[in-house]
């Protein structure tokens, strides 16, 4: 920890100190805040910025996308089938925020984003996305290459963090693109004492199970042709948002998404595991309650 | 895709067909996907089943305690169809198991004493050719997560399917009379006790038949749930869920690897 | 505002951790005692409508009655209170920490609210000081919210903490009727409500251009973003803020090795 140590004691001199403190660090290689690294924001721990060197990446900034779009009035009143409208916002909404995220990439020379925070609202007249995350680029060594080998045709979105993303690709794996599917879908409107006649018995309503297994089937069918679509091959943390609508509850709102993924090594890399038991578990501190 | 059960939605068998190009969806986790891997299982797809049911109506008598067999029965089949439906999907894709159900309840304000019950889980398959599908020939069902899934892998044993039962009862009301009668004593209270007993010792009972229909040796990670649902607090489902597991044939020789003990400074 | 330094000069008070001391002490960094800045004002209420527009919508449709322009701005009179405020109690800490003879504080925490009501700010930051025993006094204290083994790893991999940061951004939205055509649902579906995707934009743009600007020649990591809205009669408001640590980057980053995967046998 000397290198620490020394370093703590040239801190918070002037730019003209840094000869001295970089002398002082063994490695040496010395830069006052490394070329281009200036004016950088990121959401990631330390842990993750991290991990994402130890593949070859760096942070640039913290870049975002919204949609918000329009949803033709009248539409939540109680119908029958899928509510097409709201689904075609929601996709709508969700690639124009991709697509200004995948602007900020460009303009922020990088080569994808991680970490994505995918921020969902609905209300009656709109649908709004807002995608957050970092923006990455292949890091420089000392000589100038970067040990990143995996060219992007075009910017990844990825909802997977930095640590994932990491633990990812070095089992061969990379993230390729943010896909969802979407079905609102409306509870059939026949009444249940109808279908079934007589209150007291024990039944399967198989139109009320058909109509919401479709819609979710339909959904997920979606979000894999959209894998289909970016070349991936597979989708892995599938998000599953499976709610009636706040504002009209006879709509079950059903959302699927993920970042679809490719083998771009070639074979599947296992990590070497070892199992640990940590023994650190919180200690039981002393803790008095009033008795009254 | 012809022989895709009636069972199952007509949107299902499109979305399995093109699963079966071998692409896969799945709601693993990245640590869990690799987990998967490393035991020698690929993921196949997320699969699901579903039913919307119509619960019986059944009043339990206001003084006693007694299980309400309408809504048990109710609670249980309901379970049996979306599992099915789950098992049936995971059965069209060549699979072997599925791993990371997850059994949900939604009650929806228009349903009328009705609730849709919900399996969901990753379909997998052993990348070595073998088959390790159960003793009935069907998927192995599993709730395990990966982490605990590899784990259960390492100590020889495999899963066998995701075994439950499932008990409604109805706790008596205490009669007036009675309540006054004990104010300002410390005493237990026995008909209470029993009836709490009685309808976990239903639950678990009937998880473990299911086991014994299976084959498994035991159940792991096995958990009882009490939910009153829509009922009032006198009436409630004792829910009893875990894994049936077996030895794995051939497993003979293999023992768990032993930890090594750390302390990490994570906060 | 000036603390009791007249303590006993050889028992240092912390909020340390027992892992976090333990990697001070490796560090040779000695906490010195719990230094603290705080600051509480008064926001002028008027000055949440002083705002400027960025960009005007003119009336998209011929059709309505009234042909009112929508703007979407900046409102920064604000977000400079909040900045100036957290600026103020940091500056405080700092100072605390400079009259113990300390080079940084670690640890710091940052507790922000509205301590009567909506037009009085509060800011209060904490942390621990520290010193580095033989080295010579600092012409700028730095400050870290990282402590022990974290802001270790931070200065191995060639960074150097130097401040924490606040960065914030509100946008105001003035509905016109092109906000009432296509927000309102009246014209269809699929019609970007550009007021709205403008009105984020901003606040987030905005709160990453203020960090920007303060971050001169350094970085700023640990990012956390809160966004906040707020909607009234016609006019909304999406506020964005930025907290984390401002690092500068010493050297080239050393390539970590890979590291050791591991599955913890705990639940």
């Amino acid at each position: 920890m000397s290198a620490a140590s020394e370093a703590f004691a040239g801190l918070g001199h002037e730019e003209a100190d840094l000869g001295q403190l970089g002398s002082a660090l063994a490695s040496g290689v010395l830069a006052p805040s490394v070329a281009g690294a200036g004016g950088l924001t990121s959401d990631l721990s330390l842990d993750e910025i991290l991990l994402l060197h130890s593949v070859g990446l760096e942070p640039v900034q913290v870049v975002f996308g919204v949609g918000a779009i329009s949803v033709l009035t009248g539409v939540w009143v109680w119908g029958t089938g899928l509510v097409a409208d709201a689904h075609d916002a929601f996709q709508q909404a969700l690639s124009t925020a991709k697509e200004g995220i995948r602007q900020q990439i460009h303009a922020s020379s990088a080569i994808g984003v991680v970490g994505v925070e995918v921020e969902i609202q609905l209300s009656p007249h709109r649908s709004v996305v807002v995608l957050t995350g970092t923006s990455v680029r292949p890091s420089r060594d000392e000589a100038g290459g970067s040990h990143f080998n995996v060219r992007y045709p075009s910017p990844f979105i990825c909802d997977l963090s930095a640590r994932d993303f990491a633990v990812l690709s070095t089992a061969g794996w990379y993230p390729l693109d943010l896909v969802a599917g979407a079905a609102y879908v409306h509870a059939p409107r026949r009444g249940v004492g109808a279908s079934i006649g007589q209150a007291a018995q024990n039944v399967e309503l198989t139109n009320f199970t058909e109509a919401l297994y479709d819609a979710r089937e339909a959904a997920m069918a979606e979000m894999q042709s959209q894998i289909s679509v970016v070349g991936g091959t597979g989708l892995l943390d599938a998000k599953v948002v499976d709610r009636p609508v706040s504002f009209a509850h006879h709509v079950v709102e059903f959302l699927v998404y993920g970042t679809a993924v490719k083998m771009l090594a070639p074979s599947h890399s296992h990590p070497n595991l070892s199992t640990v038991l940590p023994v650190d578990d919180k200690v039981r501190t002393f803790e008095a309650t009033s008795l009254d | 895709m012809s022989n895709i059960p009636a069972d199952l939605p007509k949107d299902a068998a499109a979305r399995l067909e093109e699963l079966e190009s071998g692409m896969f969806t799945s709601d693993l986790s990245v640590n869990e996907f690799l987990l998967v891997k490393q035991v020698g299982f690929h993921p196949l797809g997320m699969v699901m089943g579903s039913s919307i049911y119509h619960i019986g109506l059944q009043k339990g008598n206001w003084g006693s305690s007694q299980e309400l067999t309408k809504l048990t029965a109710a609670m249980y089949n309901a379970r049996e169809l979306a599992m099915n439906r789950m098992e049936e999907e995971a059965d069209q894709l060549g699979a072997d198991g599925v791993v990371g159900v997850r059994l949900d309840v939604n009650f929806y304000e228009w349903g009328h004493d009705s609730a849709e019950f919900i399996a969901v889980g990753t379909a997998v398959k052993a990348e070595d050719g073998n088959s390790y599908r159960n003793k009935l020939g069907k998927p192995f069902t599993s709730d395990l997560s990966g982490q605990d899934f590899w784990t259960l892998v390492q100590t020889g044993y495999m899963p066998q399917a995701l075994v439950m039962g499932t008990c409604v009862y109805h706790i008596a009301h205490r009669g007036l009379g009675q309540t006054l009668g004990q104010v300002g004593q410390n005493r237990e209270l026995e008909n209470f006790t029993q009836a709490m007993y009685d309808a976990r010792e239903l639950a678990m009972k009937r998880m473990q038949d299911e086991a014994n229909n299976v084959g498994a040796s035991g159940v792991v990670g096995m958990r009882l749930e009490e939910k009153s649902h829509q009922w009032g607090e006198h009436t409630i489902e004792f829910l009893s869920l875990g894994t049936g597991v077996a030895r794995r044939p051939g497993a003979d020789g293999v023992s768990p690897p032993r930890p090594t003990t750390i302390i990490s400074f994570d906060n | 505002m000036t603390p009791d330094t007249a303590g006993a000069p050889n028992i240092f008070d912390s909020g340390l951790t027992t892992p976090d001391f333990a990697a001070c002490i490796s560090m040779n960094l000695q906490p010195v005692r719990l230094v603290q800045g705080y600051y509480c004002g008064q926001i002028s209420s008027w000055s949440a409508y002083s705002g400027y527009p960025v960009r005007n919508y003119p009336c998209a449709c011929a059709e309505m009655d009234m042909h009112t322009t929508g703007w979407v701005g900046r409102v920064d009179d604000l977000d400079r209170a909040w900045m100036g405020a957290h600026q103020t109690a940091l500056d405080r800490m700092l100072q605390e920490a400079a009259t113990l003879g300390a080079h940084g504080v670690v640890g710091v925490t940052t507790e922000m609210s509205h301590p009567t009501n909506a037009n009085s700010c509060e800011v209060h930051l904490y942390g621990t000081a520290v010193l580095s025993p033989g080295a010579r006094a600092p012409q700028q204290v730095w400050s870290t919210q990282l402590a022990g083994h974290k802001l270790a790893k931070l200065v191995e991999t060639g960074y150097v903490p130097s401040s924490v940061a606040y960065s914030r951004c509100t946008a105001m939205l003035v509905e016109g009727c092109n906000m009432e055509y296509y927000g309102s649902g009246r014209c269809g579906t699929g019609y970007i409500i550009n007021p709205i995707q403008d009105a984020h934009s901003l606040a987030r743009s905005g709160a990453i251009e203020v960090a920007r600007q303060m971050s001169q020649g350094v970085s700023l990591y640990g990012v956390s973003m809160e966004v906040h809205e707020t909607e009234g009669r016609g006019t909304s408001y999406v506020t964005c803020s930025l907290r984390g640590s401002l690092v500068r980057r010493v050297r080239a980053t050393l390539p970590l090795g890979p590291p050791v995967t591991t599955v913890s046998l705990a639940s």
